[in-house]
């Protein structure tokens, strides 16, 4: 598929907007796992929003588990850490 | 099964960070994090721990350690536990924390070996770094208690002693947390030596350093005029570092080797355009070089330091050894006082250096012995390692510097302080100088 497409524009960034669309405190762990350099652990800006929309209605944890599964206790211990640490998560 | 892993992006820094399974270590210069990645609460405390290194600790341990003078290991036990308070104080994940990253069993068997051990050094680093993990705590302190009773609460009393130093301040820094490392290594070697034969034993060692002057009289001077290591070692000396420990026991294990070393050096055979035998007739109409003619190839031996404050990954090393070509390379690591030598290439093969990396440890303690192992090898002799040297317990001391400093320059060892370097060495084969930088 790829060679069918004459240019190739490598995208570091996700788009600024897209960001703004989610709440604050997530917008930087959403960046920086967008363009993360393991591609197993490289997530896109959707399972952020979908994050994000359902912490309102049901809390973090259970939000956490309905989006990241296995992963979620993981998400919420370091989210508690950046807090503490002063993070902007 | 599911892989977990740590959120390094959370953090107010995490950008390019990468996550490599392993059994637990934060490569903050390389921000590479090491950790187990099953859903256990025992893996999910190690990579929440981890993770907290890559937040708040900063500089490689060795160095600070050969600066402060105190020991690795009871440097690494004081930000441990300072990490793990923090870690106590304010993620809600009680499951992991209760357990410290040990399952009950796997803390017994710590215990019982810590008390077989009869180090009050281990004991007091240990329940010092469990101080915030109850289960694992009271684990380890009901095991050492009925083993080995005096010993318990001897290490138990100094434990709480560093324990209440490090948190007078209500959320100490790492820098407070290097204060209390020395004055807790001041104690430990308090209860270790005498202080008169802990002296006898450091004027032993300046005489040879400085032959027959008397350090105390002109030592700024001294200093001013002495090389680097000398000058390390005045300072150890003067702050009261235990001036003599001794190397642990060294085991050379030998791994499979599994594989045919690959790359253009491991070849034997070269094409040439003169020659006795026609092996590549293929070449007639490209370069006329069809005739074979041996390759000269490069040898020697490459010794790595594995420890843990190379912060060497086992991508790290594997690379050393696919550029290492025909060369003997061997890596080593040690733990309490043992240490092992694993060869790793030898001959033109290799063993798998993915499976040797489960079995590595986390202290040098044998960094003598190994060196004496590489100078009985073939020349070139190249010793990775970022020249923090330790004994018995993982801690240094002036006579272990000296003697591993003394093995290097009479056998020609040139010191390369990390990969990239020692892979530059070996481009240029083996050149460069021996590095007195220990």
């Amino acid at each position: 598929m790829r060679d069918r497409l004459s240019v190739a524009i490598e995208i570091t960034d996700p788009h600024p907007n897209a960001l703004l669309a989610l709440p604050e405190d997530l917008r930087q762990a959403a960046r920086n796992s967008a363009v993360c350099l393991d591609p197993e652990r490289r997530l896109s800006l959707r399972p952020w929003k979908a994050f994000a929309k359902l912490r309102e209605l049901f809390g973090e944890t259970t939000a956490a588990l309905a989006v990241f599964g296995a992963k979620a206790k993981d998400l919420i211990n370091a989210l508690e850490v950046a807090r503490a640490a002063g993070g902007k998560a | 099964m599911k892989s977990c892993f740590p959120f390094p992006e959370v953090l107010s820094d995490g950008r390019n960070w990468r996550v490599r399974p392993g059994r637990g270590a934060a490569n903050l210069e390389e921000r590479i994090l090491q950790v187990p990645t099953d859903t256990s609460a025992e893996s999910r405390f190690i990579r929440t721990h981890e993770l907290l290194h890559a937040e708040m600790t900063r500089g490689k341990v060795g160095e600070k350690a050969l600066k402060l003078c105190v020991g690795v290991d009871c440097l690494n036990a004081v930000e441990d536990t300072r990490i793990n308070r923090f870690l106590r104080d304010n993620v809600s994940d009680i499951e992991a924390i209760e357990g410290g990253g040990l399952t009950r069993q796997a803390a017994s068997d710590l215990g019982r070996s810590i008390a077989a051990s009869g180090s009050l050094r281990a004991v007091v680093l240990t329940l010092l770094a469990s101080s915030s993990s109850s289960r694992l705590r009271s684990t380890l302190e009901g095991t050492i208690r009925s083993a080995n009773k005096p010993l318990y609460e001897k290490g138990l009393s100094i434990a709480g002693k560093a324990e209440r130093w490090l948190f007078a301040r209500s959320s100490p820094s790492q820098g407070w947390g290097e204060v209390v490392a020395k004055r807790i290594e001041a104690l430990l070697r308090g209860e270790g030596a005498s202080a008169e034969a802990q002296g006898e034993a450091a004027q032993s060692i300046l005489r040879a350093l400085f032959g027959g002057h008397d350090e105390s009289s002109e030592s700024s001077e001294l200093e001013f005029k002495l090389s680097g290591p000398a000058r390390r070692l005045a300072r150890m000396l003067r702050a009261g570092v235990q001036p003599e420990n001794r190397w642990g026991t060294l085991e050379i294990a030998r791994l499979p080797l599994v594989r045919e070393q690959d790359g253009r050096l491991g070849r034997r055979w070269r094409a040439a355009m003169e020659g006795a035998g026609v092996r590549y007739l293929h070449r007639f109409s490209i370069d006329r070089a069809i005739f074979a003619a041996r390759r000269r190839i490069r040898g020697g031996s490459i010794l790595i330091d594995t420890s843990g404050s190379m912060h060497l990954s086992p991508s790290d090393v594997g690379a050393l050894v696919r550029a290492a070509s025909s060369a003997t390379v061997a890596a080593y690591s040690g733990t309490g006082d043992r240490g092992f030598l694993w060869i790793l290439a030898a001959g033109g093969k290799v063993a798998d250096v993915e499976a040797w990396a489960s079995k590595r440890c986390g202290g040098n303690i044998v960094d003598g012995p190994a060196l004496r192992w590489l100078a009985l090898q073939a020349k070139p002799r190249i010793w990775v390692s970022d020249g923090c040297v330790t004994g018995v317990g993982d801690s240094s001391a002036p006579n272990l510097v000296l003697e591993s400093q003394r093995i290097a320059a009479s056998a020609g060892i040139h010191q390369s302080k990390d990969v990239k370097a020692a892979l530059r060495m070996l481009r240029v084969g083996g050149g460069g100088s021996y590095a007195h930088g220990l």
